[in-house]
């Protein structure tokens, strides 16, 4: 490549200017706009909401129940990731439940939680849990079960007793896997998350896409999907940026892209 | 007291086929305090599965192998190994002085002492100026030589080398075998050390033993290698003792082949 034309940002700018001409263009010209409302609409709608207050009181409850649930599920599911990784005893006993599961998606479960958790915060924080905590199970014990025998022999001819191997190799060496597995799952509680809001909540970005319909505000509804699809992204570069900076000497190599 | 003895030693993996044949069989050798010992022989005749005996990561499943006159219970800081896999043993989330300052630490020494141990090591290896950098940012002879330092940073009294410098370039091969000779003698450690390479072997050792090809492998041969140090290959006893354990490997692949 020859001189640089301009920062990589600004090639990103460029890519959604274009895609945001191209979409103004066709609401104008080419699709009714009662369908695809123009940008400019759904900045309009947006701004409505977020008078009113309804879109920053979604944002909230959905990031609150999102990350509440991707918590508890991480913490749930590394400690039984690293001892499945660790124990085959552990491994055998929780295998086939692990891979049972892993096929039953979270919104298959959304009446049942309901059912079983009401239709408050518990159920929906539950079950992003559930979505969170298979990926990150699978994640944490297949990256501990990939640690190189040498690496923990090394470790054991230098004095290392059994616990020490876990806490100083083990832990460190299967923190990439863990924190990849985490990234994956926090993909899926969005997508969760979305469903559950649909099916039964009060507020949150899934109800406001859902309820708009009722109005026939496809501006409102754009306005949550765009709101939704800037969380993922931001709360995906916290946690990329998090990575790269505390975690950076156990991470290098896996927070490249 | 040697400091390591086989006697009439056996050796099956847990995991291979029952009724398979043992990969070593009665093979009995005694390594004296403070040896340089070699050993050479034919690929998967078991010379790795030797070593992590001694290192006590296997168990041998005949015959007796003690280390200072005690059975081996498993591994222990008393017996370093450095493996032949450069990426691998390091802990690649540390830096060179940390790596190098694990086993005192795991030992339950204070930070500082361990990084004060860790710095006579490096220099001893001669990696000063290295200490912060991490594994990825070295090339392969000096991880090999972080390996090398964080075995000695552990106090072993044995060391355990298997084919350390195989994978490295010629040049930085030579560099490190001289060191080697260096580092043992300044430490009085025992060494034990695998390797495919007999120039290497006859450089390195005072005494080379060969082993014939498995299954039941054994130790056929060994010789002693009464040159002084540092060695010079272009000495004619050099070559000569070089050319013998050739010739030796050599007619132990050949009767395989007729059994074959
Ligand atoms: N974990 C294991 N389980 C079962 N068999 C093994 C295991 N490790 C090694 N072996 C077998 O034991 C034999 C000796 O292997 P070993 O690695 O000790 O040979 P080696 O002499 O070090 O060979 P090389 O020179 O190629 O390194 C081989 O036949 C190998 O297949
Ligand atoms: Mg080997």
């Amino acid at each position: 490549m020859g001189a640089k034309l301009m920062p990589s940002y600004a090639w990103s700018a460029l890519s959604v200017a274009v895609v945001v001409i191209f979409w103004q263009m066709a609401s104008t010209w080419l699709v009714d706009p009662m369908f695809l409302p123009a940008p400019l609409a759904v900045l309009n709608g947006a701004g409505q909401m977020l008078a009113e207050g309804t879109l920053t009181q979604s944002i909230l409850v959905s990031m609150m129940r999102i990350l509440s649930g991707w918590f508890l599920g991480s913490a749930i599911a590394i400690p039984i990731g690293l001892a499945v990784g660790v124990s085959p005893v552990a491994r055998h006993l929780v295998d086939p439940f692990i891979h049972f599961f892993r096929f039953v998606p979270a919104i298959a479960l959304v009446t049942l939680f309901i059912i079983w958790f009401g239709v408050g915060e518990m159920s929906k924080i539950i079950l992003i849990a559930y979505a969170t905590a298979f990926i990150v199970m699978v994640n944490t014990a297949s990256g501990v079960s990939s640690i190189s025998q040498d690496k923990l022999n090394a470790a054991r001819c230098l004095g290392a007793n059994e616990r020490q191997v876990f806490f100083k190799v083990m832990i460190p060496a299967s923190l990439p896997s863990i924190y990849v597995g985490m990234r994956l799952a926090l993909a899926s509680s969005f997508l969760v998350i979305a469903a559950a809001e649909m099916l039964a909540a009060d507020a949150g970005l899934g109800y406001i896409i859902w309820t708009s319909r009722l109005y026939f505000q496809v501006d409102w509804m754009f306005a949550a999907i765009i709101a939704l699809g800037l969380l993922g992204f931001a709360t995906d570069r916290l946690w990329r940026l998090l990575g790269r900076t505390l975690l950076k000497r156990y991470l290098r190599g896996v927070t490249g892209y | 007291m040697p400091a390591v003895v086989f006697d009439k030693v056996g050796m099956a993996y847990p995991g291979q086929k029952a009724g398979s044949e043992l990969i070593l069989a009665d093979l009995s050798v005694a390594v004296a305090q403070g040896e340089f010992f070699v050993l050479v022989g034919p690929s998967g005749s078991g010379k790795s599965t030797l070593l992590k005996i001694v290192a006590g990561t296997e168990k041998q499943t005949e015959g007796r192998v003690l280390a200072n006159g005690e059975t081996i219970a498993g591994p222990d800081r008393r017996r370093g190994m450095v493996f032949q896999s450069i990426e691998e043993p390091l802990f690649q989330w540390l830096t060179v002085a940390e790596n190098i300052g694990f086993g005192p630490s795991v030992a339950g020494k204070p930070r500082a002492e361990c990084l004060e141990m860790a710095q006579r090591y490096v220099d001893l290896v001669g990696l000063r100026g290295h200490e912060q950098k991490f594994p990825h940012e070295l090339s392969g002879g000096m991880k090999q030589r972080v390996q090398i330092a964080r075995t000695l940073a552990a106090q072993p009294e044995l060391i355990l080398f298997d084919e350390p410098f195989a994978a490295l370039d010629a040049l930085t091969r030579r560099v490190l075998q001289k060191e080697l000779t260096r580092i043992w003698r300044e430490t009085g450690c025992t060494m034990v050390y695998v390797t495919h390479d007999i120039r290497e072997a006859v450089l390195l050792g005072q005494r080379v033993a060969v082993m014939s090809r498995g299954p039941r492998a054994n130790i056929t041969r060994i010789y002693d290698i009464d040159l002084p140090y540092p060695r010079d290959d272009l000495d004619s006893r050099f070559a000569d003792a070089v050319k013998a354990i050739e010739g030796d490997i050599e007619r132990e692949a050949a009767s395989q082949w007729e059994q074959n």
